[in-house]
């Protein structure tokens, strides 16, 4: 498995600062928060040597002042004399659904951002980009049911932040009867954004995402994981208490730490391998890491939505 | 092989040993608790317990506690005993103590029996566990009252329960009882603690035996308060025939005794509990006044009397002296005594004893010659024939023929009496023939060892020590040849009449008979093979010499003397009892069982009803003793529901008791208590005459040295070394390993 530490922040360029999660904790403010994501991304975004590659044309429109030099078309002004500019983004009014776990897994974080904080930041950010791209957006929580459901509107992204703003990850979740519960309510179809730590048998994804398939959907599954669950950091004697089931486990780090990853990395890569043999996109979110790559990956995604009609099946993973 | 330790509280550290391993076997390390997300993939990776790996540091874990437990020995200072010197050192060290406690009659007076009891107790209180203490007490006889024990409590608590009795003193008796405890003891270090007011009587009287080997005598004495005391010592009773009618004289002895009794005081006769003379006396200083009442016309039944002591203020001095008087028949006993010119008196003590009032009345008739008519003994009940040759010829004949009758007969031997004039026609008559003289050591002389305690003449002298009658000393007696057969019996003698051959009722320590019977027809013959006075014996002088001649001369006329009271703590035999009481007749065969354990199956013939109402049943066999405890008139019933008292017995304390003569305890100790014992080294000389406890070896003092000496502590330490070492090494070479533990 690739270390996923090649995808550090700084690649983006100035304003990446805000895509920092632990700079975003500090703001406290999610809508302010999410602004900042966005806005930074998108900055970043035009400085990127990937600006203008990974994303498609969508239509023209008259230049105005102030508005970006390097998007005038200068083909069309060779052509017509006048000014346009170039749109990217088109109202397309997609439906974008974030599905965001909350189950008291998430809560964990051995830093200052939990998984929780993570994946809260990076479904407002998407919900925020979202409506900048004029798509509706709309949120799903749960832990081992649905517990709150914003359906897709244009003028649901307050409600949306909202909702995050108020989740907590203080229930026990289960991820395979909390997503058969999703699919039993028969949403829109359009981008599906599911935000979890996936502490499941890969094969239990494989029914709601071929639902979800089925129903016309795109998904990115955002694969939310600590640091120090992926590093079992931990020396001498410890005991390690599940935080879903309470289970406890004395145990020696050191002695399993090998073989710990080991079993995390099969797992991640089976995951990958189920959610791309069912078309989802499957990116692994370390919460240490920036916000960009995920959202770079939503934009990527949308956009091959945009072109084909049908979504990309490409998984990165 | 055996372990002491000087600091035992030491080895409470030991429990230290049980917590590392409790930790390591119960205590599951958790260390510290983190909260993860999920042990989805940690559940599945073969997870070691950490108990398992403990196991492998089973040495390490057990080098460890080797070396704590040795620190703890170490610190316990322990001492080996190995059966040796060492060993010995410690036994010697260990003590067994008998409290011997005198509960007579005398220690009730003033303050002596609660001083005995704290001189008690003090003793108790100076032990040193593992010591061994036991007590004995004693009046007229000695009684184990607390077994051997290492619980001092134990016998503090026995002394709670004891209290002063109505018996007399036997010094004796008591020392012997606990010579009978360190003769069966495994101590080295035997003691006595005698605790008394040392009457001086009470040793006199009473059994001499040697203590054991290596015991010391300790003495406490609680007697030296000067307390006095004016008391009835005895009553005698003046018989009297006066036309027809038997009058009693009742003269009691009164004795003062120590400058602090009273010398003044009412003296009061109650016959049947009815006050009927009153007298004063006075006794100006130590000695005695013999106070005479009125003569008492005797009722059939008989009357019961008592006299008492009132002080001037008609407060009561004392128990009332109690005695029971009935009209009886006056016993006629004629004393042939030496010739005429003899050069002694042969009967005065003879005389006295049987001329002594206060039991059945005696006429004596003194003669000195033996020359007898048929008629002369028709109304004899007894002859003496008081060391002077048999009667031949036709007093000869008389005589026999009036023991055939069922007179008596009793033939002293003396210097007189030489054997070759003894005609052969007394052969069949007498229980032997009598022999030469037996000259005995004049410093020691002879003493009476082998009594037949059954016999009706002895049977007053069952229990502690026969009453003194090992005491009188005979220098000379002469030899009794029994018969090899029974001489063939006289013509007009029948086999019914001549039932039982010669019996020897007494021996001396040599075996020699001293006291002999034949019952011939209907008489009794019985001879004493020593004189009855002071000229081959000091008999005469000990107060057994009374009443033996009373007994003596009563059976042999086949008589029973009333006696007006007795004295507590005197044995009884239940069928003199029932004999008295004419429940059974002399004669009457009982079974004889010997032991008390078959007197319970006997069956029960009478009863005798104390004061308080109590009873003891009263079965006539032959074990049957009793020993009345406390003063009172007791009746004797025959058995069955609501029977009528057939015959009463006066009980009084016993007056030996007032006598305020006291003897010295060092007296006592030389005459009884052994050399010390050898002192163990490194001890204190004990010193057994000064009434102190001794102050012998503290065993403490000698586990301390045996410990000084072995410094085992250095050893355990060089232990602790060693493994701490090994320890060390031990744990440097699996260092991970040791990590994962520690």
């Amino acid at each position: 498995m690739p270390s996923h530490h090649a995808w550090s922040h700084g690649r983006i360029g100035p304003g990446s600062q805000f895509l920092d999660p632990v700079v975003l904790q500090r703001i406290g403010n999610l809508e302010l928060i999410a602004r900042g994501v966005v806005e930074g991304f998108l900055h970043g975004l035009h400085r990127s040597p990937f600006f203008g590659q990974s994303v498609d044309f969508a239509e023209h429109r008259p230049y105005t002042p102030g508005d970006d030099l390097r998007r005038v078309d200068w083909k069309a002004f060779a052509r017509t004399d006048r000014y346009y500019v170039k749109e990217f983004e088109a109202e397309t009014n997609t439906n974008f659904t974030v599905l965001l776990d909350t189950s008291r897994s998430m809560a964990f974080g051995e830093g200052e951002v939990s998984k929780f904080d993570y994946g809260s930041f990076l479904a407002a950010s998407l919900s925020f980009l979202t409506r900048k791209q004029g798509d509706r957006v709309g949120i799903l929580t749960f832990d081992s049911e649905v517990r709150d459901v914003v359906p897709c509107s244009a003028r649901h992204l307050e409600l949306v932040l909202l909702t995050i703003d108020r989740s907590q990850p203080d229930r026990r979740g289960e991820l395979g009867p909390a997503l058969r519960d999703v699919m039993n309510r028969k949403g829109k179809r359009g981008l599906v954004a599911l935000i979890s730590d996936l502490y499941i048998d890969p094969e239990e994804l494989r029914s709601p995402m071929n639902q979800l398939r089925e129903m016309g959907s795109d998904v990115m599954v955002f694969h939310v994981l600590d640091s120090a669950e992926l590093d079992l950091p931990y020396k001498g004697k410890v005991t390690l208490e599940d935080m879903e089931t309470k289970e406890v486990l004395p145990m020696a780090p050191e002695e399993l730490r090998e073989e710990y990853r080991k079993s995390l990395t099969t797992h991640v890569a089976e995951m990958g391998r189920v959610l791309t043999s069912v078309g989802a996109d499957h990116i692994l979110a370390d919460t240490s890491q920036p916000l960009d790559q995920a959202l770079f990956h939503y934009l990527l995604a949308r956009g091959d939505r945009m072109r084909t009609g049908t979504g990309r099946w490409a998984s990165l993973s | 092989m055996g372990f002491s330790f000087l600091t035992p509280l030491f080895l409470a550290g030991l429990l230290a040993v049980a917590v590392p391993i409790i930790i390591h076997l119960v205590r599951r390390y958790q260390g510290k608790l983190i909260e993860f997300p999920s042990l989805m993939f940690l559940r599945q990776l073969p997870v070691q317990s950490i108990r398992r790996r403990t196991i492998r540091d089973w040495p390490l874990l057990l080098m460890r506690i080797g070396a704590l437990i040795l620190i703890a020995l170490a610190f316990a200072r322990p001492v080996l005993q190995l059966g040796n010197e060492e060993d010995g050192i410690i036994q010697d060290a260990l003590r067994e103590v008998v409290i011997v406690l005198d509960r007579s009659w005398s220690m009730d007076r003033g303050e002596r029996w609660e001083r005995a009891v704290d001189e008690a107790r003090s003793t108790l209180g100076s032990l040193v566990t593992p010591d061994r203490a036991s007590l004995v007490v004693f009046d007229g006889v000695g009684s184990v009252i607390v077994e051997p024990t290492l619980d001092p409590g134990r016998v503090s608590a026995a002394l709670d329960t004891i209290r002063p009795g109505w018996g007399g003193t036997q010094i004796g008796a008591g020392l012997q009882a606990a010579g009978g405890i360190l003769q069966a003891s495994d101590r080295s270090r035997r003691e006595i603690v005698l605790i008394s007011d040392f009457q001086r009587r009470g040793w006199e009287d009473g059994p001499r035996d040697p203590l054991p080997e290596g015991t010391v005598l300790i003495t406490t004495d609680v007697g030296d308060d000067g307390l006095g005391s004016m008391i009835v010592s005895e009553i005698t009773l003046e018989h009297t025939f006066t036309e027809g009618r038997q009058r009693v004289r009742p003269v009691a002895r009164v004795i003062r005794q120590g400058e602090q009794a009273p010398s003044r005081a009412q003296i009061l006769l109650e016959l049947d509990d009815q006050e009927t003379e009153r007298q004063s006396v006075e006794i100006v200083s130590e000695g005695a006044v013999s106070i005479s009442f009125d003569p008492i016309t005797l009722p059939e039944l008989g009357i019961r009397g008592a006299i008492r002591l009132e002080s001037e203020s008609s407060e009561s001095m004392g128990e009332p002296f109690r005695f029971v008087v009935s009209p009886s028949e006056i016993m006629s006993v004629l004393l042939v005594e030496g010739a005429e010119g003899a050069e002694r008196d042969t009967s005065p003590y003879l005389r006295s004893a049987l001329t002594v009032s206060g039991g059945s009345p005696v006429q004596v008739e003194t003669r000195r010659t033996a020359a007898f008519s048929v008629a002369e003994l028709e109304n004899v009940d007894l002859v003496i024939l008081n060391d002077i040759p048999l009667p031949s010829g036709a007093s000869g004949t008389a005589l026999q023929d009036h023991v055939m009758g069922g007179g008596g007969l009793f033939v002293v031997t003396g210097p007189e009496s030489a054997p070759d004039e003894w005609s052969s026609t007394w052969d069949p008559f007498l229980p032997g023939r009598s022999g030469d003289v037996i000259e005995r050591d004049p410093g020691r002389g002879a003493s009476l060892a082998q009594v037949d305690r059954d016999h009706p003449i002895f049977t007053l002298f069952r229990g502690a020590g026969g009453s003194g009658l090992g005491t009188p000393r005979f220098f000379r007696y002469r030899e009794l040849d029994l018969p090899d057969e029974f001489s063939p019996p006289p013509a007009e003698i029948t086999d019914e009449m001549n039932e039982d051959g010669p019996q020897v009722l007494a021996r001396f320590d040599d075996g020699s008979p001293a006291l002999a019977q034949r019952i011939v027809g209907g008489g009794r013959v019985l001879l004493w093979t020593s004189t009855l006075d002071n000229e081959w014996s000091d008999f005469p002088l000990h107060p057994v010499f009374l009443p033996v001649v009373r007994e003596v001369v009563q059976f042999a006329a086949a008589r029973r003397e009333s006696v007006p009271y007795f004295s507590v703590g005197q044995p009884l035999g239940s069928r003199f009892l029932l004999i008295e009481a004419g429940i059974i007749s002399e004669g009457e065969s009982l079974p004889d069982t010997g032991t008390t354990g078959a007197v319970d199956q006997s069956p029960v013939l009478g009863l005798l009803a104390g004061p308080d109402g109590t009873g003891l049943n009263l079965t006539g066999a032959g074990g049957d003793l009793l020993q009345i405890p406390s003063p009172g008139f007791y009746e004797v019933r025959p058995e069955g529901e609501g029977s009528v008292a057939e015959w009463v017995l006066a009980v009084n304390a016993d007056v030996r008791e007032a006598d305020p003569a006291r003897m010295d305890p060092e007296e006592l100790m030389l005459a009884i208590a052994p050399p010390a014992a050898a002192a163990p080294d490194g001890a204190m000389a004990q010193n057994s005459l000064t009434g102190d406890l001794s102050e012998g070896t503290n065993p403490r003092t000698v586990i301390e040295e045996g410990e000084r000496r072995q410094s085992v502590w250095r050893f355990l330490l060089l232990g602790v070394i060693l493994l701490l070492l090994g320890e060390t090494i031990l744990a440097g070479r699996s260092k991970p390993l040791a990590k994962q533990i520690g």
